[in-house]
């Protein structure tokens, strides 16, 4: 049986919307989750003192999966490599080999360490004012995008193939009014609900219960 | 005389084609390149921690810094045993 969430905020324990209910029957996630639910300890550059986190989403783990398969040939490869130079003189001496292997080392430790760094950095965060899109691609590029809830005109949700269907990821669509930044929010875990949830803000932001 | 004047002047230069040579250099220039973008990602975790404040932030800085470390160490090694190789 679910524990009964702790923590909600005061703003919106009376709420009576969808996604506040499933919200409710949730459990609690660590800091490392792909889908947290009102987190607590988590804040982002220039929040505002009285702004609730609704919803963290990361991208979800099998975006992922290329990435292992890469870092897996380049420890292979090396490898192969040593073996064969003991075999065929062309290729020159095992030491040589032995260094491509520390070189291969370093760079998949390296690439395994970017791709922590991007799923945990790559953050979509909607608040009960905006929504805010943290990017991070490799240790030269990271980008932070926002658009206000009153800005966002349209959401909607993809979930293509049987990677989505398998693992419920998708990618989420949202449009915002006028020529400002729209966002594509590609292989997101559980992208109906996040849908729900914009859309039950905009909702309660257009009435004014938030 | 005839097979001294032969052993002198006979050509005996045999272009040895090794891959091995050849690989030293971009191993070296890789490894160098390696710790530099580790030192960077060190300094992007240290903009991204103030950008977005979590728990899991501790983890990550601690990540970087042993990759950093491990990097460094490997680098070392790692040019020492191709060049000396």
């Amino acid at each position: 049986m679910k524990k009964e969430r702790k923590y909600i905020p005061k703003k919106f324990e009376k709420v009576d919307k969808s996604f506040i209910n499933k919200l409710k029957s949730e459990e609690q996630h660590g800091p490392l989750s792909s889908f947290s639910i009102f987190p607590k300890r988590v804040t982002f550059y220039g929040k505002d003192p009285d702004e609730d986190i609704v919803l963290i989403v990361r991208t979800h783990w099998i975006a992922f999966v290329p990435h292992v398969a890469f870092i897996f040939l380049l420890l292979v490869l090396p490898i192969l490599f040593l073996l064969l130079s003991t075999q065929v003189s062309f290729l020159g001496t095992v030491t040589l080999y032995l260094g491509m292997l520390i070189v291969c080392l370093i760079l998949a430790i390296n690439i395994t360490v970017t791709t922590i760094l991007k799923w945990y950095y790559t953050v979509n965060i909607v608040t009960d004012q905006r929504i805010v899109v943290i990017r991070m691609e490799n240790a030269f590029y990271h980008s932070y995008a926002e658009a206000q809830l009153e800005k966002i005109e349209d959401v909607t949700h993809t979930n293509i193939g049987a990677l989505g269907t398998i693992f419920d990821v998708g990618d989420v669509q949202i449009d915002t009014a006028g020529h400002g930044v729209d966002f594509h929010l590609k292989m997101l875990p559980r992208p109906r609900e996040l849908q729900d949830v914009i859309n039950d803000l905009l909702e309660m932001k257009q009435k004014g219960d938030i | 005389m005839g097979n001294i004047y032969d052993e002198i002047f006979a050509n005996t230069w045999e272009p040895v084609f090794n891959l091995g040579d050849i690989l030293k250099i971009p191993l070296v220039i890789i490894l160098v390149g390696v710790l530099l973008y580790s030192f960077m990602l060190l300094l992007k975790v240290r903009i991204l921690v103030d950008t977005i404040n979590s728990e899991g932030n501790f983890k990550m800085k601690a990540l970087v810094s042993f990759n950093l470390f491990i990097t460094i160490f490997a680098t070392i090694l790692g040019t020492m045993i191709i060049l000396l190789g």
